[in-house]
């Protein structure tokens, strides 16, 4: 164990460029589902918020639902999606970066919802209505409200982050693991597993662990501002 | 309750109250430039509830409210919460919240000797300086219709006389018409104020 945690620290070390190219298809990919989740999350969950209690507590059961989902089921629904023979076939998009950053957008766009819809929800109602009876555009109100509470902000998006750059199943259903082009570190972890290439499974495990360590450290600093 | 000249506002067959509360009835009435209206009644009369109906926050359980601002939402009115909210930042971010100008700023947070706090951290205010705040945002947003709930709770003497002369001369000058709900007096020298008791 010692031996393979040296080889593979060795890996790091010498900076194997296969890894790091993989390392940037991961970050890639999963900072692009990340962004979408986000510039997409944002407005639909204020809009959840606004539209009333019962749409706001129907919206945040679905993003919990959603949340809960099995990455490998995500993973199956859109391979069916997009498989030569699916409703969306045509598009050519199965085992490209694009189908597994879908994949990870659906993963995680519901964390995004649920956590800023949860603090949306618990803000007084007299925040709105002083923005309102100032004369504040809505789109200007949508902007005060998120800052108001962009703790939960910053928690939604490296929340969303650290699940979709760690999971496995729907990168590996929809990037089919391709050498160079949609292979990621989870991919390439469970790849060398199976391989028996303990040192570089331990290495790829490494670099996923720091990556995910450093997302949470940063999301511990902006909450502490 | 009615009154005659340039109606701001006007009521008609007006009724306020929450959703799963008691319906308020509202006797008609039109609230002029310069007029001062102390709103006055027990617990769960209806005074919030006016005020927000009158702000354009709540919708009339039934009746209507005709303004002569007819764009913005709020009709010129700005409502003062009793427990007024306070956005993350600074004071000035507070008081800059509708785009005052550079004079009405300044003006507004001189009145409210609010001038040496402006770059203060909001959410380091005392209650009453908290108050101060939220009644210079209200001031420097020029409103033709000044609703204020409760305004005296939590200001000091100093506050409370600012409080009163900047409402005074605004009302004097015919810019602002006030309507307050309070349980204390609410008086301004040499300005008539309308007592309106809801039961």
């Amino acid at each position: 164990m010692f031996a393979e945690t040296g080889r593979a620290l060795a890996l790091i070390a010498h900076r194997d460029p296969e890894v790091w190219q993989i390392v940037g298809v991961s970050l890639g990919v999963s900072l692009s589902a990340v962004t979408a989740a986000v510039a997409l999350g944002l407005p639909v969950t204020y809009t959840l918020a606004r539209s009333g209690s019962r749409a706001a507590s129907i919206g945040m059961w679905l993003a919990h639902s959603v949340a809960a989902l099995p990455t490998v089921v995500v993973g199956l629904s859109l391979y069916f999606l997009l498989s030569a023979s699916g409703p969306l076939g045509w598009t050519r998009l199965l085992y490209t970066r694009t189908a597994m950053a879908a994949g990870q957008f659906v993963l995680a766009l519901p964390l995004v919802v649920a956590v800023v819809l949860g603090a949306l929800r618990r803000l007084a109602p007299s925040a709105r209505e002083t923005l309102i009876t100032h004369g504040v555009s809505p789109a200007r109100q949508m902007v005060w409200l998120l800052w108001e509470v962009r703790l939960a902000v910053t928690s939604g998006v490296f929340l969303a982050f650290s699940r979709a750059f760690t999971e496995l199943g729907s990168a590996l259903i929809l990037g089919g693991n391709i050498r160079g082009a949609t292979r990621t570190l989870t991919t390439y972890v469970a790849l060398e597993y199976n391989r028996g290439d303990d040192a570089r499974a331990i290495a790829l495990g490494l670099i996923l662990l720091a990556v995910a360590v450093a997302a949470n450290s940063l999301m511990h600093v902006f909450s502490e501002r | 309750m009615n009154d005659n000249g340039h109606a701001l506002l006007q009521t008609c067959g007006l009724t306020v109250g929450y959703a799963g509360g008691t319906p308020i009835r509202i006797a008609d009435f039109a609230l002029t430039k310069g007029a001062v209206w102390h709103l006055t009644g027990p617990n769960g009369s209806g005074k919030t509830a006016l005020l927000k109906t009158l702000a354009g926050l709540l919708r009339p359980i039934a009746g209507r409210i005709e303004r002569r601002h007819r764009g913005a939402a709020h009709g010129g009115a700005v409502y003062v919460h009793s427990v007024p909210y306070l956005f993350a930042g600074s004071v000035r971010r507070n008081v800059l919240l509708s785009h005052p100008s550079r004079d009405r700023l300044e003006s507004a947070a001189d009145v409210f000797g609010l001038t040496p706090l402006l770059d203060r951290d909001a959410a380091t205010l005392s209650h009453g300086e908290q108050r101060r705040v939220a009644l210079a945002r209200a001031i420097a947003s020029a409103p033709e219709i000044l609703l204020v709930d409760e305004p005296e709770g939590g200001l000091d003497d100093d506050a409370l006389a600012a409080w009163r002369t900047c409402m005074a001369q605004a009302v004097d000058a015919g810019d602002t018409a006030l309507v307050v709900a309070s349980h204390r007096p609410v008086e301004f020298e040499g300005i008539r104020v309308t007592e309106v008791r809801l039961a």
